[in-house]
C-alpha cells in the first residue's frame, strides 16, 4: 500500500484542519464575553471550527480514490499568470504615489503588452484610450475618489 | 388587486426618461458582458455592481435587474452562434441552437431564444407579482427559528447542486461562513478574527471577494488556456434575424411548457436553471413527433430550454424578495447588492420598502421588453463583440475589477482581497473545489448567525426550539423532501451534462 503525503486531499485536508483549529481558538477567546454556551459571538466560530476539523480529517484520511491529474501551468504560461498578478499588486502601490491616471496608463500598457503580446507602441496607444474612457466614466461621471498621488489629476 | 395598483405605481416611477435610460443601459451592459465568452450573469453582476452604487437605490437596482436579464440573454447568443455556453444552463441551447446556426438559421434560433426568454420572463414576473407578496405575508408569521431552519436547509440543498463532491461543497460553505464572521461580532461588539490588524476589524467586503472569485479568476483561467494566442472562434454569419411564422408556431407550446416547468421548479431552492433547462429539453424531445430531429437543429430544442432557463431565473426572485433566500449564485450576488443598498430582502421588504420593490419589479417588465426590441436588431453587433481579442478584454476586465472593488468602500485593502481571491478562485477551479457554496455562505452567513443567536436567546439556549415550533418543523420536513428530489434531479442533470459535453461542469 502506498501512502502519498502530498496528494491534493492530504494538503487540502491539512489546511482545512488548520483553519478549523484557528476558528476554534477564536471561539474560545470570545467565550468569556458571552452569557452561555449557545448565545454569543463565540458560537459560530466554535461550531464552524468543529465542523472544519471533522471534515478536514475526513478529507485527510479519505480512502484513496482515483484522483484526477491536475496540470498546473508551466513555462511561459506560468510566467504570464504570475506577472499579471504581480502587475495588479504593483498597481495597488503605484496608484497611491502617482494617482489614478499615470498608474492606470502604466498598468494597462503592461497588461496589454503581456497578455495581448502587442508591440509596445500599440499597447501604450490602447492603454491610453482605455485610461481616457475609464477616467471619463469613473472619475468624471461616477466621481469615484481615487488617490491623486503626486499629481493633481 | 393591491399588487396591481402597486405595480402600476412602479411603472409610473420607471417610465421617466432617466429611469428608462438606466434600464436600457443595464440591459445593454449586461448583454455586453454576457456575450463575452466565459463571463456569465454572476460575473456580469459582480463586475458591474460597483458602477451602480453611485445611483440611488431604486435606480441602482433597476440597472442591476437589467444587467441580470441582459447577461442571461448574452449567454444564449454565444451558445447559438459559437457553440460556447457561457454557463452550464446554456448547454441545452447549444445542442440545437448551434446546428440551426450552421444550417443558416441562426437568426431564427436567436429570435426564438429571445421571444422564449421574453415570454418566460413575463410569466415569471406575473408569478412574482402573485406569489411574492402572498409568501411575504405568510412569512411575517416566521420567527428567528423558522428563518434559521429555512436558510440552513436551503443551503444544504444548494450544496448538493454544485455537481461536485458533497464533502468539498460543505467545506467550501464552511469556509465562506468563516470569512463572513470576520469583523465586529453582533452580540458583544468584540472584533473577531482580526488578529490585531485594524483593517480586519471592518470585515471583508463581499463584493471584493465575489469579483475576485468570478472576474479575476476567470481572466487567470483564460490566460492559462492561452485564449489570447488562439484565434477567436468566428461566430456564424446571421442572414435573417427574425423567425418565420412556422418557427413561431412550432415553438409556441415548447415555450409555454418550458416557462411553466421552469417557473414552478424555480421557486424551490435547489432546482437551478441548469436542471430545468435540461428537463425542458428532454421533455420536448419526449413529446415531439420527430425526436430524431433533436441535436440536429430542432427549433423546439432551443425554445423549451431557453424559456425554462429564464422562467427559473424569474421564479428565483420570489424566494429572494419574499424570504431573502437566493436560489442561484447570480441571485446571491443580487442579494449582496440589495444589502449594499440598505435593503433587507424578506417579508418586511414588502412592508417597509414597497415602493422600491414594485419599481424594481416594474423595471424588470420594461427590461424584458427592451431586450426583446433591441437585441434582435443588435444581434450582429453582439456577434462582432465576440471577435474582440482576449488580449484586450482581459486587461480591461482586470482594470474594471480593480476600480469596481475600490469604489465600494474606497479601500485598497478590498482590492488586495479581490486579487488574492482571484488567485484562490483560479486554484479552486483547477482542483475542482466548488465556489458556489462559498459565495452563498459568505452572503447568508451573517443572517444565519443572527437568526440562530436570536432563537437561542428566545429558548434560553435550547436547540429543541427548532423542532418544537410547528412552522419550523414543517419547514424541516418539507426541506427533507426537496433535498431528496433535488439529489435525484442533480444526479440526472450531472449525467446529462456529461453525456452532452463530455466533462463535469460546476452548476450555476
Amino acid at each position: 500500500m502506498t501512502f502519498k503525503l502530498f496528494s491534493e486531499k492530504k494538503i487540502s485536508g491539512f489546511i482545512v484542519i488548520l483553519l478549523g483549529l484557528l476558528s476554534l481558538h477564536e471561539g474560545k477567546t470570545l467565550y468569556p464575553y458571552s452569557k452561555n454556551l449557545l448565545t454569543g459571538d463565540h458560537v459560530f466560530p466554535g461550531l464552524i471550527g468543529i465542523l472544519l476539523v471533522v471534515f478536514g480529517l475526513a478529507l485527510f484520511f479519505e480512502r484513496k480514490t482515483e484522483e484526477k491529474k491536475v496540470d498546473l501551468p508551466t513555462g511561459k504560461t506560468l510566467l504570464i499568470l504570475v506577472s499579471s498578478i504581480v502587475i495588479l499588486f504593483f498597481y495597488c502601490l503605484l496608484i497611491l504615489f502617482t494617482g489614478y491616471v499615470v498608474s492606470t496608463l502604466i498598468t494597462a500598457a503592461c497588461l496589454i503588452k503581456l497578455i495581448g503580446k502587442y508591440r509596445w507602441i500599440n499597447s501604450i496607444l490602447i492603454a491610453g484610450i482605455v485610461t481616457c474612457v475609464f477616467y471619463l466614466l469613473f472619475i468624471v461621471f461616477l466621481k469615484i475618489p481615487f488617490p491623486s498621488g503626486f499629481f493633481t489629476f | 388587486m393591491e399588487s396591481v395598483i402597486y405595480l402600476l405605481n412602479g411603472f409610473g416611477e420607471v417610465i421617466t426618461p432617466f429611469n428608462l435610460l438606466i434600464v436600457l443601459l443595464g440591459s445593454l451592459l449586461g448583454t455586453l458582458v454576457g456575450v463575452l465568452p466565459g463571463l456569465g450573469p454572476t460575473s456580469a453582476i459582480a463586475i458591474l455592481l460597483p458602477v451602480t452604487t453611485v445611483l440611488n437605490p431604486a435606480q441602482g437596482l433597476m440597472m442591476m435587474a437589467g444587467i441580470y436579464y441582459g447577461s442571461m440573454y448574452g449567454g444564449s447568443t454565444t451558445a447559438i452562434l459559437m457553440n460556447i455556453p457561457g454557463e452550464s444552463s446554456s448547454v441545452p441551447t447549444t445542442l440545437d441552437g448551434y446546428p440551426l446556426a450552421k444550417k443558416g438559421r441562426a437568426g431564427a434560433a436567436l429570435g426564438i431564444a429571445a421571444i422564449g426568454s421574453f415570454i418566460a420572463g413575463i410569466i415569471g414576473l406575473v408569478g412574482l407579482i402573485l406569489f411574492a407578496p402572498f409568501l411575504a405575508n405568510q412569512a411575517l408569521k416566521f420567527g428567528p427559528p423558522e428563518y434559521f431552519t429555512l436558510m440552513l436547509i436551503a443551503l444544504l440543498v444548494l450544496f448538493n447542486l454544485t455537481g461536485f463532491s458533497l464533502k468539498k461543497s460543505v467545506i467550501m460553505g464552511l469556509l465562506g461562513f468563516l470569512f463572513s464572521l470576520v469583523g465586529i461580532g453582533m452580540t458583544t461588539g468584540q472584533p473577531r478574527f482580526d488578529f490585531g490588524f485594524s483593517f480586519l476589524t471592518g470585515g471583508f467586503e463581499m463584493i471584493s471577494i465575489i469579483i475576485g472569485l468570478f472576474a479575476i479568476a476567470e481572466v487567470l483561467k483564460g490566460l492559462e488556456e492561452n485564449r489570447s494566442l488562439k484565434e477567436p472562434k468566428k461566430p456564424i454569419k446571421i442572414r435573417n434575424i427574425y423567425p418565420s411564422k412556422k418557427d413561431l408556431k412550432q415553438s409556441s407550446l415548447p415555450i409555454l411548457r418550458g416557462s411553466v416547468l421552469g417557473f414552478f421548479l424555480g421557486i424551490l431552492p435547489g432546482i437551478s436553471a441548469t436542471i430545468t433547462a435540461f428537463l425542458a429539453y428532454d421533455l420536448e424531445k419526449k413529446v415531439s413527433k420527430n425526436p430524431e430531429k433533436f441535436g440536429k437543429g430542432a427549433i423546439e430544442g432551443v425554445a423549451g430550454p431557453e424559456s425554462a432557463n429564464n422562467a427559473t431565473s424569474s421564479g428565483g426572485f420570489i424566494p429572494l424578495l419574499s424570504l431573502g433566500l437566493p436560489s442561484s449564485p447570480p441571485l446571491a450576488v443580487l442579494l449582496a447588492a440589495l444589502m449594499i443598498y440598505g435593503l433587507t430582502p424578506g417579508p418586511i421588504l414588502f412592508e417597509q420598502n414597497s415602493q422600491i420593490v414594485w419599481t424594481i419589479i416594474a423595471s424588470m417588465f420594461v427590461g424584458n421588453v427592451i431586450l426583446l426590441i433591441l437585441n434582435l436588431p443588435l444581434v450582429g453587433l453582439w456577434a462582432k463583440l465576440t471577435d474582440i481579442p482576449f488580449g484586450i478584454i482581459a486587461p480591461i476586465i482586470l482594470l474594471i475589477s480593480f476600480v469596481g472593488t475600490y469604489s465600494v468602500r474606497n479601500s485598497m485593502f478590498d482590492v488586495v482581497v479581490a486579487i488574492i481571491f482571484g488567485i484562490l478562485g483560479y486554484l479552486f477551479n483547477k482542483f475542482h473545489w466548488p465556489i458556489i457554496p462559498f459565495v452563498l455562505c459568505l452572503v447568508l452567513g451573517p443572517k444565519i448567525e443572527t437568526y440562530f443567536v436570536q432563537s437561542m436567546e428566545m429558548s434560553s439556549g435550547k436547540l429543541s426550539i427548532f423542532v418544537q415550533r410547528p412552522i419550523s418543523l414543517t419547514i424541516l420536513l418539507f426541506a427533507g423532501l426537496i433535498l431528496i428530489v433535488s439529489i435525484i434531479l442533480m444526479k440526472r442533470t450531472k449525467r446529462r451534462i456529461l453525456q452532452e459535453t463530455g466533462e463535469h461542469l460546476e452548476f450555476s
